[in-house]
């Protein structure tokens, strides 16, 4: 066989098989930065969620202490910021707000047995407890599947194409709170291992 | 024991690799074999079924591959939409275990699945196994034992284990692993004659290879040598492929195949432990439960026994401490799992102080059970008497059969006729009631009773009558793939001699 013939043919064959490889790793980080979108979405619904059962709290609350002015507004702003948060990064400052928002006013609600005592009060804080642990979790899973992706776009050789697609590493999803905030441990044994 | 420190994604990666390379050895192993069972379907069709030219031979081989592969496919369907119910479980009853669903709904979320359907079963063992063919029509299933005697961190350890099954995909390739394995193979009695004769005379094995080589070398001459012989070639070449490779695959296929399907299972095992550890982040409860689901704890669910080989790679807990279970274990040993899960995290005692268990859900989930219960009890007897009926069914119409024969080959018409009627009903009652007892569908023997049922006495005679040690051999084997031997001996290697006759004793006891 000629020579130059096998020659051309490999150089195709190479340049063929990049271009094969090339269009599989676009795919493939394009399908994990919507997989990334939807996990998102996943924990952004259990954000509004939360934001949408912390004025019951803070209602069940107000019926009670109602000279908590100061509480019961905060409440209110750092719910706003939630719902008005549409990234990861405004969202992790505004549910890190009311976060410490909502432990403050469990925190008040401390002092007030019939409170405490009172089903509606009971029932919302459970529910909040599964909300907190549904938040925990969906947040595992946004993290594990930015995990994937980040190791896409960081490690060689997908990096290559990740470069060129002009796509950076997303920010994990962090939900440490703040040393001041009062620790709020709930009835249930596993939501207090959700909260943390 | 101790394990090498390593984290739950190290160990995640590793079972992926293990698993890929089991599957590559599994399939390159199952090419001959199926060479050679469609070589041998062929052949069975080309002599009973279509006899003629070499134009009859080829559909015969054609319709040997599609009658294969239809069934494999019809098998992997059916095992893989099996669904939980068969095995006697029940959904948990409304109102109750409100606390369990919603953590399975949190994992699950964790886990980025939809939340799968919780079932219920009655069992004294604790276990818990994952159904479904898909994500979206997956099953978890826990045992009424396993409720009672774990806490919450063990149950969300056993949880997470069973949502890592149903993401990773491990019922679908478990199942389809194992329909491929079930159906795949020799009808039992013919492997047993072939391995025995093998065994008994090594020289007639030698004789088969020189045949085989000589087949070969003429199909090579002729081809080289005249070009109007290459189509023979094609002919013949896949087919010595099939006989020369296959038939020493397909001889040790059962033991090799099996053992392949346990080590794919244990590679999926470790898999799904690490993964679940990966979503709870709590090692240590997923051991402890381990640590209470260790041997010898408490009897096994009979539902769950009944399916045995069928469910046994579902189960987070192997089901059998048996000898087969040491053979071709479907689990790795549990001290070795507990031991890969201690080195994930803080070692803290094992087990775990006992906590308080999901109570609530225990009284609820039995009432459910007990008025459950009656529907469930299988009813010792009606397999036998059923198969009775369908025998008496089939052997009616094949008598008919033998009829509508007579007056073509008088003589195959009255053998036909005179040997109907008890081998069909053996043949049926048998199939029927390994069936009823295993809940698999036992299928050859009725193949075997509809496509060979009238050659039996010209196969002998010709075999008498023919020249070669070949045409004996070949009546042998027909003569014991006849529905009577082939069905007690497929009945008796399935379900066991023992069994059937208590069924029969049950029977005749009334119960």
């Amino acid at each position: 066989m000629n020579p130059a013939i096998v020659f051309v043919a490999a150089v195709g064959l190479l340049i063929a098989g990049a271009v094969l490889w090339g269009l599989f790793t676009y795919n493939a980080l394009v399908r994990g930065g919507l997989q990334a979108d939807e996990a998102w979405s996943t924990v952004a619904v259990q954000l509004k969620r939360r934001a949408a059962l912390v004025p019951n709290l803070a209602e069940s609350v107000g019926a009670y202490a109602a000279h908590e002015r100061d509480t019961l507004t905060e409440i209110a702003r750092a719910r706003r910021g939630l719902e008005a948060a549409d990234s990861a990064p405004a969202a992790e400052e505004a549910n890190a707000a009311l976060g410490r928002a909502v432990g403050r006013l469990l925190a008040v609600a401390e002092s007030y047995p019939d409170l405490k005592a009172s089903a509606n009060f009971i029932a919302l804080q459970k529910e909040l407890a599964d909300l907190e642990e549904k938040i925990a979790f969906a947040r595992q899973f946004y993290n594990s599947t930015v995990l994937e992706l980040n190791g896409r776009i960081e490690t060689l050789p997908s990096s290559m194409v990740a470069t060129m697609m002009n796509l950076k590493a997303r920010r994990f999803f962090e939900m440490d709170e703040p040393a001041d905030t009062p620790r709020v441990r709930f009835a249930q044994g596993a939501a207090g291992a959700a909260v943390s | 024991m101790t394990a090498r420190r390593v984290s739950a994604y190290g160990r995640i990666e590793e079972n992926r690799r293990a698993t890929r390379l089991l599957l590559v050895a599994f399939a390159v192993l199952l090419v001959p074999v199926l060479a050679f069972l469609t070589a041998y379907l062929g052949v069975w069709l080309a002599m009973y079924v279509l006899p003629g030219p070499i134009a009859t031979w080829l559909t015969a081989q054609a319709l040997a591959v599609s009658l294969l592969a239809g069934l494999i496919c019809w098998r992997v369907l059916r095992v893989r939409n099996a669904l939980p119910e068969t095995l006697g479980a029940i959904p948990l009853p409304d109102g109750s275990g409100e606390a369990l669903t919603r953590r399975l709904a949190n994992l699950a979320l964790g886990a980025g699945l939809p939340t799968p359907r919780l079932l219920i079963l009655k069992d004294p063992g604790a276990n818990a196994l994952a159904c479904g063919p898909d994500p979206e029509r997956a099953s978890v299933v826990l045992t009424s034992g396993l409720i009672e005697t774990l806490g919450p961190r063990e149950l969300d350890g056993v949880l997470a284990h069973e949502l890592a099954h149903i993401a990773n995909g491990d019922i679908r390739l478990n199942s389809t692993v194992a329909a491929i394995l079930a159906t795949a193979r020799l009808p039992t009695p013919v492997y047993w004659v072939i391995l025995f004769g093998a065994a008994m005379s090594l020289a007639s094995l030698g004789e088969i290879v020189d045949l085989w080589r000589a087949g070969l070398q003429t199909a090579l001459n002729e081809s080289a040598t005249t070009g109007e012989a290459a189509p023979a070639r094609w002919i013949v070449l896949p087919y010595l492929f099939g006989i020369g490779v296959g038939l020493p695959a397909t001889l040790v296929w059962p033991a090799a195949g099996r053992w392949l399907q346990a080590a794919i299972a244990r590679r999926r095992e470790h898999l799904a432990d690490a993964e679940a550890v990966r979503l709870t982040r709590d090692p240590m409860g997923l051991a402890s439960a381990l640590t209470r689901m260790a041997p010898g704890r408490g009897p096994r669910a009979a539902g769950l026994r009944r399916h045995g080989a069928a469910v046994a790679h579902l189960c987070i807990a192997p089901l059998e401490w048996g000898l087969a279970e040491r053979l071709f274990p479907t689990h790795p040993p549990i001290d070795r799992r507990i031991a890969l899960l201690k080195g994930m995290g803080a070692p803290e005692p094992l087990p775990l102080p006992s906590e308080a268990p999901a109570a609530e859900l225990v009284a609820p989930a039995r009432a459910a059970l007990q008025s459950a219960q009656a529907s469930l009890t299988p009813r010792a007897g009606t397999g036998l008497v059923t198969g009775f009926l369908v025998g008496w069914g089939v052997c009616t119409a094949l008598f008919a059969l033998g009829l509508g024969r007579l007056s073509a080959e008088p003589a195959a018409g009255v053998a036909a006729l005179a040997m109907r009627t008890p081998f069909g009903f053996a043949g049926a009652a048998a199939a029927y009631a390994a069936l009823r007892v295993r809940r698999r569908f036992y299928w050859w023997p009725i193949i075997v009773m509809f496509v060979m049922g009238p050659y039996l006495p010209v196969s002998i005679a010709s075999g008498v009558r023919g020249a070669g040690p070949g045409a004996v051999t070949l009546a042998y084997l027909a003569a014991l793939t006849e529905p009577l031997a082939g069905a007690a001996l497929g009945a008796f290697a399935s379900v066991g001699f023992a069994e059937l006759t208590a069924r029969a004793y049950r029977v005749s006891r009334g119960r």
